[in-house]
């Protein structure tokens, strides 16, 4: 239900990566979550190719979202994420 | 054409933790204590509130308000009528408060006037608990009409909860309610949750509640 507000937020975080890195594509994000947070990651992926898909740095950018037991409060971590560098 | 993988470790919310910790600072500053106060659409939070402020008001309390609905300002009026600062955010369509708003909120309130600040929440058991606001106090309200199993149905919220308010008890005989199950699920998820029955129609037990609030303002202080 706040997948809107996840994707604005991790748009602006790749954006900054891809930049600082000087990478032309996004392969994958891995996301940790609290185990009782709400985000579904089909519909996670669905929602961010709708929404950020135009940009070529994320065609085909694939979200994987993991759950932590040990997180203590809801916390949406970005772990790691794979780029393409010319 | 290469790969490389970078190891991130941020948290995507940073800049609403960082907003929330600003909030925070703000409050403590002015010896504000505040309640985060979630629930479902229809649970209670505003009748909770029109019975509990002039109670509060009495135990020379000062109160303020920031309503949050994603339109119309239905409570926020309502809450204006206990003649306490009050501030109405619209989300437009986000179906939960965040730090920014609660900043805008604080900004719009005579805070010096203020010594406990409620931010009633908008009407949802899922995503207000993953916005961190930087208050001092989260309460959900859940009433009997609900059903027993909310804890175990939306964990994380009753997990992150101090206070849980079983509202709408003066409908017990006609609903039936396993209370005994309820407070089970609950303490499962979170074993120093205090447990409320209320009834904000009748008042019954909201006392209890500005108890507890008066009591964690002391403790407050003291640290």
């Amino acid at each position: 239900m706040h997948e809107m507000s996840v994707i604005e937020n991790l748009v602006r975080l790749l954006k900054n990566v891809c930049e600082k890195e000087k990478a032309t594509g996004v392969v994958s994000v891995q996301i940790t979550i609290h185990p009782f947070s709400c985000l579904d990651e089909s519909n996670l992926n669905f929602m961010f190719s709708c929404i950020a898909g135009d940009n070529p740095l994320f065609k085909g950018t694939k979200i994987r979202v993991l759950r932590n037991k040990n997180l203590q409060e809801p916390e949406y971590i970005v772990d790691n994420v794979e780029l393409e560098i010319e | 054409m290469t790969l490389k993988k970078i190891e991130i470790g941020e948290n995507l919310f940073v800049k609403n933790d960082e907003i929330a910790a600003e909030n925070r600072k703000v409050l403590k500053e002015h010896n504000i204590f505040s309640i985060n106060l979630m629930g479902g659409p229809g649970s209670g939070k505003t009748a909770i509130l029109e019975k509990l402020i002039p109670q509060m008001k009495k135990r020379k309390i000062s109160c303020g308000v920031i309503e949050g609905d994603i339109a119309g300002t239905f409570d926020g009026e309502r809450i204006s009528q206990l003649d306490v600062p009050v501030v109405q955010i619209n989300t437009g369509g986000a179906c939960h408060l965040e730090a920014m708003m609660i900043k805008k909120g604080i900004e719009n309130l005579a805070l010096s006037e203020i010594k406990l600040l409620f931010v009633e929440n908008v009407g949802n058991l899922v995503c207000p608990a993953e916005f961190k606001l930087g208050v001092d106090c989260n309460v959900t309200v859940s009433s009997i009409t609900e059903g027993e199993e909310k804890p175990a149905k939306y964990p994380l919220m009753f997990s992150i909860s101090d206070v849980v308010i079983i509202n709408k008890i003066d409908l017990s005989e006609v609903v039936g309610f396993n209370i005994d199950r309820f407070t089970d699920y609950a303490k499962k998820l979170k074993s120093g949750i205090v447990i409320i029955p209320m009834s904000a129609k009748t008042g019954e037990n909201v006392e209890l509640f500005a108890d507890y609030i008066e009591k964690r303002i002391l403790n407050n202080e003291k640290n």
